[in-house]
C-alpha cells in the first residue's frame, strides 16, 4: 500500500505539465459545455499556433544551453515591414521570402556576437529585443495597418484548411514533428542536445560547436522569421508590440514543457504542450465569461505550480547564468 | 617528409624551441620535446612547470608563441585541433567531458554516429561499433547506462574508449590515474601495455612516481617553463627524479613532527552519510592526525562530508569533546568548530572571481571583521590576510589577487587560511595535495602538522598512501562502504595499507 | 619558490606608460561616453543647460530604484521579472489608499513598500523554498501581479494626487527635484550595503560561488531571499515617485522601467568588471537616461529613441569585451 502511495508522488513529479494540463482540461470540460466541442478545439489550436513555432525556435536555442529573447521584437518588427511591403504593392512569394530573410540575418548577426565573439547570448539578444522594438515603431510609425485593405491573396496562406485543420495549425504540427524528429534523431540534433550539456565533449571529439551553435542561432532565428509571418497574417494586420506577449509566454511555454517529462531537460513535446496549456486557460476561462484578469493570474499560478512540483524536491536553488 | 631519424629512433613528435606567454608569466621558455616512435614517455613537473601547457600546444588548443612543431613527420603550424586529431593524436584528461545524459555508446561513438537511409542515427549499429572499443578498456560498463549514472573511474575510462574509435597513433596522457580506482588503474596499464605492443606512442604526464617507472620508457622533466633533462627510466633513480623536479634537494618530504595527543574532540558513531556508506565509528583526538583512506567508491570523502554537514546524513551521532551535536548543514558544523577544506578547491573552496582577501576571511566575517556583526572593517581585513600571505608564504603580490589567478598550490593555502581565521578545532582535509606540486605539498603537509601541534583534531583524507602514511598518527582504512580496519601508522607498512585498501582480508580472501 | 618570486617581479614591474594604458582600456566605457558627451554638447550646448541636466537626473531617479533592486539580484544569481508590476502595484495600491480610503501620505508609501517587500519575499521563497529558478518563478509573479494590478483598480488609473505625496515626485530643494536626492539616499544605502556589510558581501559571493559559499557557512538560502527582498522593497520607490512626479497612476506605470531598468543593471555587473555593482548600475542608469534625453534634444524621433537603451547596453558589452582582451595583450606586452 505504502508503495502504491509513493509512485503516484514520483509520478505527478515527473509529469508535472501534463497533469495540470490533464487537470486544466477536465475542469474547464465540466464548467462549461462548449469547452470540449471541434470547433472550440480548432479555436484553441489556431491561437495557439504563433506560440507554439516561436516556442520551437526557443527550444532549440535553449537545448544548447543559450537564450534568444529577441523574438519579443522581431516579431513586431517582422510585421511592421511587411505591411510596408504590401501597402507598396509587393507580391505575397516576396513578402514570405523577406520575412524569413530577416529571421535568417537576425540569427546571424546573434551568432556572430555570441558565438563569434563569445559575448553573452541574455545581454546580446536583450538588447536585440530592445533594439527590434524600437526599429518596428520607427517602421510602422506606431500605426495599426490592415492586410486586407491592400492584398487579400497573402492572407489565403493562413486561411485555407488541410483536411480537418486549418493551415497555419498543421505548419504548427508539421513544425514540431520536424525539429523533434531533428533533435531526438538526427546527428547534429544530438549535438545541438550534447553542446547545451558539456560542450567541452562537442569539442573533444572534433566537432565544430561554434559552427553548431551559430547554426542554431541561424535556425532560430529563422523559426521567428517564420513566427512573425504567421502571427502577422493571422491577425491580419501589424499590431504594434504584436510580440510583446509573446516574450513570457513563449519562455513560459518552454519551461513549462522541461516540467512535462522525466528528464526535466527541454523538449519539443512538452513545448508544445505548454503553449498548447497557455491558449487552454485562456480560453477555458473566456468561456466561462470570467473577468480577463484573472486569465494572467491563473497562468501565472500554474505556471509556478506546474514548475514547483518538478522542482521542490530538488533540494538546491538554482541560479541563473549571465 | 619522413621523420627525422635520431640513433635509429624515427621521432614522430618534435617540438623545437617553443615558447609561450600569458599575462604576467612565462609558461614555456625554449623547451625541446622529441618523442621516439612506439615509446612511452613521461612528461614530468612540478605543478605550473608547463606540462600542461605544453600538451596543450602540441594539441593545438593554444598556439606557441615561437618555436616549431612536427608531428608524424608533417608541420603542425597553423593545424587546429581537429587537423591535428587527423594526423592521429588523441588527448585523454581529467576533465571528464562526457554528455551525460547520453549513454555509454553513444558517447563513445560521437561525431561517428552510424546513420541510416534517412539521415537518422542507427542506434543498433551505434552499438554494436562501440562495444569493441569499450571492451578494450573495460569488461563491465554496460553500454545502455546514461553515462551521468557512471562513477568517476568508469567515466574516466569511456574517455579513453571514445579516444580509441579515432585510431590513434599518438597518446597523450594527462593524469589520467588521477580519478581512477585501484581496480580500473590496472585495467588502464593493461591497455597501455597493449598499446605499446600495438606501437602506439604514448605521452603520459603523471605525478605519480611508481607508475612512471612501471611503464614509461623515458622521462622528460619540465621546471619553471623550462625543460631540464631528458632521461631514460634506468638511467635516472627517483630521487634524482625528484631532485630535477624540484631544483633543490628536499631534506624530508614530510615534516612530520610528534605532538602531544590529548582527550577526544571528536567522536561519530554509527554514520550513515548514504545507503552505501554504513555505520562508521572512531574518534579523534586533539593533536591528533587522523588518517582515511580508501579507493573510489569506499566513502571516505562521504564520510567527511557527513561530519560537516555538507551532505544530508541518514542517520548517526557526532559528539564534540563529549557533547552531543546536531549537525544538519556546514553552518552547524562551522558554530562546532569543524573546519572542511573540501576535494575541489575550485569549485567548492574558492570563490574564484574573488580576492584572496574575501575568500580569506569569508568564514569568520562575522566574528572576527565586523563591527556589530555587519559592518566590515576592510583594513583589519586586509592586515590580517597580508600577514597569513607572508606566514604562509604565498606566492602572489598582494591580497586583492583575484584567487583564479592563482596556482594551485597558493589557492589550496586560501582555502586553508580561511579556516584557520575562524579558529576551528577540527580540521578534515579531502584530498588536499591533489594536482599541487612537490613544493606546495610541502607547505601543506608544514601547515596541517602545525594545526596538531596547536592542539587541533585533524582528519587527513587521501588516496595517496605515502603521503598519509609519514604524516598521520593512526589511519582508518575503508572499503566499499565500510570502515575495515584501523592501524597505527608506526607500527604498519605500506603494503598492508594497499592490501586493506585493496579489500583484502585478515583471513587472506579478497573482497567483501 | 623561484617561479613565483620571478613572476612577482614581472607583474611589479609595469612601467608607468603601461598604467595609463591600461586604465584607459579598464574604462573604456567611461572614455566613450565622455566624448558622446562632449560631442553632444558641442553640437546642441542646451544639453549641458542646467535645467536639462535636472531633467536628466530626474528621469534616471525614477528608474534608479527598481535598477538597484534588480542588480542586487543579479549579484545574487538570480534575475527578477517581476519589477515592473512590483513598481505598478506599490504606486496603485498606496494611491489607492490615499485617495479611496483616505490613508495619510506616510502610511500609503509604506502600504506600498510593504507589498512589495512581501512580494519580493514571495519570489525569494519560491527560489529557494520551492527552488524554482528565478527566471520562471519571476515570470510567474510577473503574470499573477498583472491579474492582481487589473483586480484592483479595474484598469482606471488615479488622477488627483494628495499634495504631500505630489510634493515627494515634484517637490524642489535647491531646484533639483525630490526624487533625486531620494536616489542619492537609497544609492549610498544600496552601494554601502553591497560593498561594506556582512549581508552585501555574501550575497556577492553567493552569486560568485554558491557552493563555495555553503560550505564556509554562508546562509545562502537567506542571502538569496534577501536580495529578492530588497528587490521587492525598491520597486515600489520607482513607481511611486513615478506617480508622484507625473501626478497621475496609471495601471502600466511600470511597464516602462522594464527595458531601462535591465539595461542599466547588465551593464552594472559588466562595467567595473563584476565589482561594485551599485556604482555600474548608478552610470549604467545615467548613461541610458542621457543619451536618451540627447536624442530628444537631437530631434530623433521617439521610435528611434527607444532603441537608445538597447544600443547603449550593446555598446557597454562590446566595450568591456574588447577592454577585456585588449588588457591581457597589454600585460603580455609589458614584459
Amino acid at each position: 500500500m505504502v508503495q502504491k502511495a509513493y509512485n503516484w508522488n514520483r509520478f505527478i513529479a515527473n509529469y508535472g505539465l501534463l497533469f495540470a494540463f490533464l487537470l486544466a482540461v477536465i475542469v474547464f470540460s465540466l464548467w462549461s459545455n462548449n469547452f470540449l466541442n471541434w470547433g472550440n478545439i480548432q479555436n484553441i489550436l489556431i491561437q495557439t499556433t504563433s506560440l507554439g513555432v516561436c516556442a520551437f525556435g526557443l527550444t532549440l536555442i535553449m537545448m544548447m544551453g543559450e537564450i534568444d529573447l529577441s523574438y519579443a521584437g522581431l516579431t513586431g518588427m517582422i510585421g511592421a515591414v511587411m505591411l510596408k511591403m504590401i501597402m507598396a504593392g509587393y507580391s505575397p512569394a516576396s513578402v514570405v521570402v523577406v520575412c524569413l530573410v530577416i529571421g535568417i540575418a537576425s540569427g546571424l548577426c546573434i551568432a556572430l556576437l555570441v558565438v563569434g565573439l563569445g559575448m553573452s547570448s541574455f545581454m546580446v539578444t536583450l538588447a536585440a529585443w530592445f533594439i527590434y522594438m524600437g526599429l518596428e515603431r520607427f517602421i510602422g510609425h506606431g500605426v495599426t495597418h490592415w492586410i486586407y485593405k491592400y492584398d487579400e491573396s497573402i492572407l489565403k496562406i493562413v486561411q485555407g484548411h488541410i483536411g480537418p485543420l486549418p493551415v497555419p495549425v498543421i505548419i504548427m504540427f508539421a513544425l514540431f514533428l520536424l525539429c523533434w524528429l531533428f533533435q531526438t534523431r538526427t546527428r547534429t540534433g544530438q549535438y545541438i542536445v550534447a553542446v547545451g550539456e558539456n560542450i567541452e565533449a562537442v569539442k573533444e571529439v572534433g566537432l565544430k560547436a561554434k559552427l553548431i551553435k551559430g547554426a542554431t542561432f541561424v535556425a532560430g532565428g529563422l523559426i521567428f522569421g517564420l513566427t512573425g509571418l504567421i502571427e502577422t497574417l493571422r491577425i491580419g494586420g501589424s499590431m504594434v508590440y504584436s510580440g510583446r506577449f509573446l516574450l513570457v509566454y513563449a519562455l513560459g511555454a518552454v519551461f513549462l514543457g522541461s516540467a512535462a517529462f522525466k528528464a526535466g531537460k527541454y523538449n519539443f513535446p512538452g513545448t508544445l504542450l505548454g503553449a498548447l496549456f497557455f491558449y487552454t486557460i485562456i480560453n477555458g476561462l473566456t468561456l466561462n465569461a470570467v473577468e480577463f484578469y484573472y486569465i494572467p493570474l491563473v497562468q501565472g499560478l500554474f505556471l509556478i505550480l506546474a514548475v514547483a512540483i518538478t522542482t521542490v524536491k530538488r533540494g538546491e536553488i538554482e541560479q541563473v547564468q549571465f | 617528409m619522413s621523420g627525422a631519424l635520431d640513433n635509429n629512433h624515427e621521432i614522430v613528435i618534435k617540438a623545437n624551441l617553443i615558447s609561450k606567454y600569458f599575462p604576467g608569466v612565462t609558461a614555456l621558455d625554449q623547451v625541446d620535446f622529441e618523442v621516439r616512435k612506439g615509446e612511452t614517455h613521461a612528461l614530468v613537473g612540478e605543478n605550473g612547470a608547463g606540462k600542461s601547457t605544453l600538451m596543450k600546444i602540441l594539441y593545438r588548443e593554444y598556439t606557441e608563441d615561437a618555436g616549431s612543431l612536427h608531428i608524424g613527420g608533417k608541420d603542425a603550424k597553423g593545424m587546429d585541433i581537429r587537423q591535428v586529431r587527423g594526423l592521429g593524436l588523441s588527448l585523454i584528461h581529467q576533465d571528464l567531458n562526457l554528455v551525460p545524459t547520453f549513454t555509454v555508446a553513444h558517447n563513445v561513438c560521437m561525431g561517428s554516429e552510424p546513420v541510416n537511409k534517412l539521415g537518422f542515427i542507427d542506434w543498433k549499429k551505434l552499438k554494436e561499433k562501440a562495444t569493441p572499443y569499450l571492451r578494450e578498456i573495460s569488461s563491465d560498463i554496460n553500454l545502455d547506462a546514461k553515462a551521468g549514472e557512471l562513477s568517476i573511474s568508469q567515466q574516466q575510462l569511456v574517455t579513453v574508449a571514445r579516444a580509441l574509435v579515432a585510431h590513434p597513433k599518438f597518446l597523450i596522457l594527462d593524469e589520467p590515474t588521477a580519478r581512477l580506482d585501484q581496480k580500473s588503474t590496472e585495467a588502464l596499464f593493461d591497455f597501455l601495455n597493449r598499446c605499446k605492443t600495438k606501437g602506439i606512442t604514448i605521452v603520459y604526464i603523471s605525478h605519480r612516481l611508481e607508475e612512471i617507472y612501471r611503464i614509461c620508457d623515458r622521462i622528460t622533466v619540465l621546471r619553471d617553463g623550462k625543460k631540464i633533462l631528458t632521461a631514460s627510466v634506468q638511467e635516472l633513480t627517483q630521487t634524482e627524479l625528484v631532485k630535477h623536479m624540484v631544483g633543490r634537494e628536499l631534506k624530508q618530504q614530510v615534516p612530520k613532527e610528534e605532538a602531544a595527543i590529548s582527550d577526544v574532540c571528536l567522536s561519530v558513531r554509527n554514520l550513515t552519510p548514504i545507503t552505501k556508506v554504513q555505520d562508521i565509528s572512531f574518534d579523534l583526538r586533539s593533536g591528533e592526525i587522523l588518517g582515511i583512506v580508501g579507493s573510489i567508491g569506499s566513502g571516505k570523502s562521504e564520510v567527511a562530508r557527513a561530519i560537516f554537514g555538507a551532505d544530508r546524513k541518514q542517520s548517526g551521532d557526532i559528539s564534540i569533546n563529549g557533547k552531543a551535536v546536531k549537525i544538519k548543514e556546514p553552518r552547524d558544523a562551522i558554530n562546532a568548530g569543524i573546519a572542511l577544506v573540501p576535494e575541489e578547491r575550485r569549485k567548492q573552496g574558492l570563490v574564484s572571481t574573488e580576492s584572496i582577501r574575501k575568500n580569506m576571511t569569508l568564514a569568520s566575517l562575522g566574528k572576527k571583521f565586523c563591527a556589530g556583526g555587519i559592518w566590515i572593517r576592510e583594513r583589519k581585513e586586509r592586515a590580517v590576510v597580508e600577514k597569513a600571505i607572508k606566514d604562509f608564504s604565498m606566492a602572489t603580490p598582494g591580497p586583492e589577487q583575484e584567487t583564479r589567478l592563482l596556482s594551485g598550490g597558493t589557492q589550496q593555502k586560501v582555502v586553508i587560511g580561511k579556516w584557520l581565521l575562524s579558529d576551528s578545532k577540527i580540521y578534515v582535509f579531502d584530498e588536499p595535495t591533489k594536482g599541487i606540486d612537490v613544493g606546495g605539498k610541502h607547505d601543506i603537509y608544514r601547515m596541517i602538522v602545525d594545526l596538531a601541534k596547536n592542539g587541533a583534531g585533524v582528519i587527513f583524507i587521501s588516496n595517496e598512501l605515502d603521503e598519509v602514511l609519514a604524516l598521520c598518527d593512526r589511519t582508518l582504512i575503508m572499503f566499499n562502504g565500510h570502515l575495515v580496519k584501523e592501524v597505527i601508522n608506526k607500527n604498519t607498512t605500506k603494503d598492508e595499507l594497499l592490501f586493506y585498501v585493496m579489500g583484502g582480508k585478515e583471513n587472506g580472501s579478497k573482497g567483501v | 619558490m623561484n617561479r613565483s618570486s620571478s613572476n612577482l617581479k614581472k607583474m611589479h614591474t609595469l612601467g608607468k606608460k603601461d598604467a595609463i594604458s591600461i586604465f584607459l582600456i579598464k574604462y573604456a566605457v567611461f572614455v566613450f561616453f565622455f566624448f558622446v558627451y562632449l560631442a553632444i554638447a558641442i553640437y546642441k550646448p542646451v544639453f549641458l543647460n542646467p535645467a536639462n541636466l535636472a531633467d536628466i537626473l530626474l528621469t534616471s531617479s525614477l528608474v534608479s530604484f527598481v535598477s538597484f533592486g534588480l542588480s542586487i539580484v543579479f549579484a545574487a544569481g538570480g534575475v527578477d521579472l517581476s519589477f515592473p508590476n512590483i513598481a505598478g502595484y506599490g504606486a496603485m495600491l498606496s494611491t489607492y489608499l490615499m485617495i479611496e480610503i483616505g490613508y495619510p501620505v506616510w502610511l500609503g508609501v509604506a502600504a506600498g513598500i510593504s507589498v512589495g517587500l512581501l512580494i519580493g519575499s514571495f519570489n525569494g521563497f519560491m527560489v529557494t523554498r520551492l527552488y524554482i529558478n528565478s527566471f520562471i518563478a519571476t515570470l510567474g509573479t510577473l503574470f499573477i501581479l498583472r491579474g492582481f494590478l487589473y483586480w484592483l483598480t479595474g484598469g482606471q488609473s488615479m488622477q488627483i494626487l494628495p499634495q504631500g505625496f505630489e510634493y515627494l515626485g515634484r517637490g524642489t530643494i535647491l531646484n533639483v527635484r525630490m526624487p533625486v536626492y531620494f536616489m542619492v539616499g537609497v544609492f549610498l544605502l544600496c552601494h554601502l550595503f553591497m560593498e561594506k556589510t556582512r549581508w552585501g558581501r555574501q550575497i556577492t559571493l553567493v552569486g560568485g560561488n554558491i557552493e563555495a559559499a555553503r560550505l564556509s557557512g554562508v546562509d545562502i538560502k537567506m542571502m538569496t531571499l534577501l536580495a529578492f527582498m530588497i528587490c521587492g522593497l525598491l520597486s515600489p520607490l520607482s513607481g511611486m515617485l513615478q506617480a508622484a512626479s507625473a501626478s497621475a497612476a496609471a495601471v502600466d506605470i511600470g511597464d516602462r522601467f522594464m527595458v531601462p531598468a535591465f539595461a542599466a543593471a547588465m551593464m552594472g555587473t559588466v562595467i567595473f568588471q563584476g565589482k561594485h555593482v551599485i556604482l555600474g548600475t548608478l552610470f549604467g542608469i545615467i548613461f541610458v537616461e542621457s543619451l536618451n534625453n540627447a536624442a530628444f534634444i537631437l530631434g530623433v524621433s521617439p521610435e528611434i529613441r527607444r532603441v537608445v537603451p538597447g544600443i547603449v547596453l550593446l555598446a557597454t558589452i562590446a566595450f568591456n569585451y574588447y577592454a577585456k582582451r585588449a588588457l591581457s595583450e597589454k600585460r603580455i606586452h609589458a614584459q
